[in-house]
C-alpha cells in the first residue's frame, strides 16, 4: 500500500508540475529531462499548496486527498514522450558514478523503510502531518520555531501519511529529496558533458547534510530543488526576456518562503536579480504575484491565528491574540537566537571566512561535522577560480551570472540577518554552488586538457569516496535493523534518545489525559493529547531559563488541564538548583503534594544514531492530583 | 605558451592542493576514528 501511495504521489507531483509548466506555456521550452525534473520539484510545492487548501477548509480526509492526488496524475501526460535511456552508452567512469548513485539511493531506500528516528522530525516535521491526517485540519501556530508556520513542505507529507501511513510518508521524503539531484543533473547538462553532470548530481546527493536531512522530515533538501528551479528560471527570464520564466521563478521562490521564513531572503535576492532586466516591470510583477500566491497563504494563516504574519518576529509592533506570547517570553526567545546560534560576528569579513571555517573545523553549533556540506567546495575552488579567470571576457554574457548573483545575494542576507549559522540552513543554496563551481572548474580542465582533468578527477574521487563512505556509515544502523529483523520498538529504543517511556505512556494514558513534556524526539509517537513546554519557544507553560515562579507554573498546568508530567533526568527528584526549571518543577510537584510518581522507567540517552554511545537516565511519569494540590489556586 | 612543463606543474599543484585539503578536512574528524572503527567491527 505504501508503495502504491508513493507512486501515486510522485505521479501527482510530476503531473501538477507539468500542468504549471504547460499553463505558463513553457513546457516546450525545456528538454524532456529538464521538464520532468522541474515538474517534480514544482509538484512537491504544489501538493503542499493543495494540502494547505484542504487543511484550511478542514477537508484533509482520505477521499478528498486521494481525489486531489488523482487530479494531478493526469497532468503527467503533459510531460510528453520520454526520450529513450542511453545507459548502455555510458563510459567507464560514468558507470562508476552511476554505482555511487546506486549505492547512495539504495541505502536511502533502506533508511526510508525504517521508522523515523531524527529528533527534529519526531518533534514537528513528522508530527505536524500526523496531526493533520488525524484531524483533517491545518495546525495553528502556538509555538515559535517548531510550531511556526510556514509549513508547505510538511503539508506535502500529510497526503502520503493519510493514505499510506508512516511508511508512505518516509518513502515520500526519500523520493522528494532526490528531485534536487535530478534538477542539478539537467542544469549541469546545459553546460558540461554527461559525465561531469552525473558527477555534480552525485556530489549533491551524497553531501552529508543531504544524506542526514533528505530521508528525514527536514525540509531543506526539498527546498533546495525549489531554489535551483527558481534561480535557473530567473536566469532564463533575463536571457530570454520572458515574464513567464519570471513567474515560474516566483512560484518556486514562493514555495521556499511557504516552507521556511528564511525563504523570504531568497524571494528578496531572487526578486532583486529578476528586476535587473530591460522589461523589469512585467518580470517583477509576474515574479512577485507568483511568489505571493505560492507562499503568501501561510503568512495570512499565521496572521489570522496569532495576529503576527511572522510570529513571533513582530512582537511589540502588531497586536497579538491574547495569551499567546509575552514580553518575558520574547526576551527569552531573542536571547536563545542571538547568542549560541550565531558565534561568528555578522560582518562582511566573517561572511567571507564562514565557508572555510564551516568546511574545515566549524564550532559545534554549525553542525558542520555531522551535517555539513562536505569538502567539495574547498577542493574545487582553485580550479573554479582558474576557470573563471580563463573565461573572464565572456562572464558578463554567462547564463550562470544571474544564478551567481542570486546565490551571493541570498547568502549575504542569510549571513548578516539570519537567525542561525547552522550549515544545513545553507543547504538550499548548495546545489546552486555545486552547479556553478563544477561548470567553472570544467572550463579550466578543458583548457588544460589531461593536465587539468587529472586534479579534477582527484577532487571527485576524494569527494565521492569520503561522502560515499559517510553514506555507508550513516546507513549501518538502518541496515542492521533489516538484517536482524529488529522490531519497531527495539529499533526505536536503540535510535531515539529517551524513547523507553513511549510504550508505557501510550498504554496507560488516553484521550481524557493531557501530558506535559519537554522531550523533543517524542511528540510524533504520542497517542494522547499533550502540551510541549519549551524554555524559549512557547509561552504556554513558563519554563524560561532562570525562571522560578512555581505557583505560576502550577496555575498554568491547572488551566491547561494537564494530568501527567514526564521528566527525563539522571535521578528523580532532579537537582533543584538547575537553571532550566522544567525538571526541578517536577520534583517540587511531588514535594508539594500536587503529584505522585506513577512510573519510573530506565531509558537510554543516545549520543549518536550512527556512532552510538550515550548514557542511562530515568523517565519519571507524574500523575497530578488537582484535588489535593493547593499551589497556584486563584 | 603551454609546454609539457606547464602541464606537469598544473597537475602537480592541483594534486597537492587536493591532498592538502583532504588532510585538513579529515583532521576535524580525528576524534571519530575510534567510534568509526568500532562501528565497522574493527578495534
Amino acid at each position: 500500500m505504501a508503495i502504491a501511495v508513493l507512486l501515486l504521489q510522485v505521479l501527482a507531483a510530476a503531473g501538477y508540475g507539468a500542468m504549471a509548466l504547460a499553463g505558463l506555456g513553457l513546457h516546450s521550452r525545456l528538454s524532456y529531462g529538464e521538464r520532468l525534473a522541474w515538474a517534480l520539484a514544482l509538484g512537491i510545492g504544489l501538493i503542499g499548496w493543495a494540502a494547505f487548501l484542504l487543511g484550511a477548509a478542514g477537508m484533509l480526509t482520505k477521499p478528498a486527498t486521494a481525489l486531489m492526488l488523482l487530479a494531478g496524475v493526469g497532468g503527467a501526460a503533459l510531460l510528453g514522450r520520454p526520450q529513450p535511456l542511453q545507459l548502455l552508452r555510458l563510459g567507464g567512469w560514468e558507470w562508476l558514478l552511476v554505482a555511487v548513485l546506486a549505492w547512495t539511493l539504495g541505502l536511502e531506500v533502506i533508511e526510508a523503510m525504517a521508522p523515523p528516528s531524527d529528533a527534529d522530525s519526531l518533534m514537528y516535521h513528522f508530527d505536524i502531518p500526523r496531526r493533520m491526517a488525524e484531524t483533517g485540519h491545518l495546525p495553528k501556530a502556538s509555538m515559535a520555531v517548531e510550531g511556526i508556520v510556514p509549513l508547505l513542505v510538511q503539508t506535502s507529507y500529510a497526503p502520503a501519511f493519510l493514505l499510506g501511513g508512516e511508511q508512505a510518508m518516509t518513502l515520500w521524503t526519500m523520493a522528494s529529496a532526490w528531485a534536487v539531484g535530478l534538477v542539478a543533473f539537467f542544469a549541469l547538462r546545459h553546460h558540461v558533458g554527461r559525465g561531469w553532470a552525473l558527477a555534480g548530481a552525485a556530489v549533491v546527493l551524497t553531501t552529508p547534510t543531504v544524506v542526514y536531512g533528505g530521508g528525514s522530515g527536514q525540509v531543506e533538501t526539498r527546498i533546495a530543488a525549489f531554489c535551483l528551479v527558481a534561480a535557473l528560471a530567473a536566469a532564463r527570464s533575463m536571457r530570454e526576456r520572458d515574464w513567464r520564466m519570471a513567474a515560474l521563478a516566483g512560484m518556486a521562490a514562493g514555495f521556499y518562503a511557504g516552507a521556511k521564513i528564511l525563504g523570504l531572503f531568497f524571494v528578496a535576492g531572487c526578486g532583486l536579480v529578476v528586476l535587473m532586466q530591460r522589461r523589469w516591470l512585467a518580470a517583477g510583477f509576474a515574479f512577485g504575484i507568483a511568489a505571493l500566491l505560492a507562499g503568501g497563504q501561510w503568512y495570512l494563516w499565521n496572521f489570522l491565528h496569532t495576529g503576527d504574519p511572522f510570529f513571533p518576529m513582530l512582537w511589540g509592533l502588531v497586536p497579538y491574540h491574547p495569551g499567546l506570547w509575552n514580553d518575558a517570553q520574547h526576551a527569552a526567545f531573542l536571547a536563545e537566537w542571538s547568542g549560541e546560534e550565531k558565534v561568528l560576528p555578522q560582518t562582511p569579513p566573517w561572511a567571507l571566512a564562514y565557508p572555510f571555517i564551516a568546511t574545515l573545523d566549524g564550532p559545534p553549533i554549525f553542525d558542520s561535522g555531522r551535517a555539513g556540506l562536505g569538502p567539495y567546495g574547498l577542493l574545487i575552488l582553485p580550479f573554479a577560480l582558474a576557470g573563471l579567470w580563463s573565461a573572464r571576457r565572456r562572464l558578463a554574457a554567462s547564463p550562470l551570472l544571474p544564478v551567481a548573483a542570486i546565490t551571493l545575494a541570498v547568502y549575504l542576507l542569510w549571513f548578516h540577518l539570519g537567525p542561525s549559522q547552522r550549515v544545513r540552513h545553507l543547504l538550499p543554496l548548495w546545489p546552486l554552488a555545486v552547479v556553478m563551481l563544477t561548470v567553472a572548474a570544467v572550463r579550466c580542465a578543458e583548457r588544460w586538457g589531461m593536465a587539468g582533468r587529472l586534479p579534477l578527477i582527484a577532487v571527485l574521487t576524494v569527494t565521492l569516496g569520503l561522502q560515499g563512505a559517510g553514506v555507508g556509515a550513516f546507513s549501518v544502523s538502518f541496515v542492521k535493523r533489516l538484517v536482524h529483523g529488529e522490531s519497531r520498538e527495539a529499533f526505536l529504543g536503540r535510535m531515539v534518545t529517551g524513547f523507553a517511556p513511549v510504550p508505557w505512556l501510550n498504554a496507560h494514558l488516553g484521550a481524557s489525559d493531557r501530558l506535559l513534556l519537554n522531550w523533543r524526539p517524542m511528540p510524533y509517537f504520542l497517542d494522547m493529547p499533550f502540551v510541549f513546554a519549551h524554555h524559549a519557544h512557547s509561552a504556554a507553560v513558563d519554563v524560561r531559563v532562570g525562571s522560578r515562579d512555581f505557583d505560576h507554573y502550577v496555575a498554568q498546568l491547572r488551566e491547561l488541564g494537564v494530568t501527567h508530567v514526564l521528566i527525563q533526568s539522571d535521578v528523580f527528584p532532579p537537582d533543584e538548583t538547575k537553571d532550566q526549571p522544567f525538571e526541578p518543577y517536577g520534583g517540587m510537584l511531588v514535594k508539594r503534594g500536587c503529584a505522585t510518581v506513577v512510573a519510573s522507567i530506565p531509558t537510554s540517552l543516545v549520543a549518536s544514531r550512527t556512532l552510538g554511545g550515550g548514557s542511562q537516565a530515568t523517565a519519571t511519569v507524574l500523575a497530578l492530583d488537582w484535588a489535593a494540590c493547593t499551589v497556584g489556586r486563584r | 605558451m603551454r609546454t609539457p612543463r606547464h602541464s606537469f606543474l598544473v597537475t602537480a599543484l592541483g594534486l597537492a592542493w587536493v591532498a592538502a585539503v583532504t588532510v585538513a578536512y579529515l583532521w576535524q574528524f580525528r576524534t571519530l576514528a575510534a567510534p568509526v572503527l568500532s562501528l565497522l567491527g574493527v578495534g
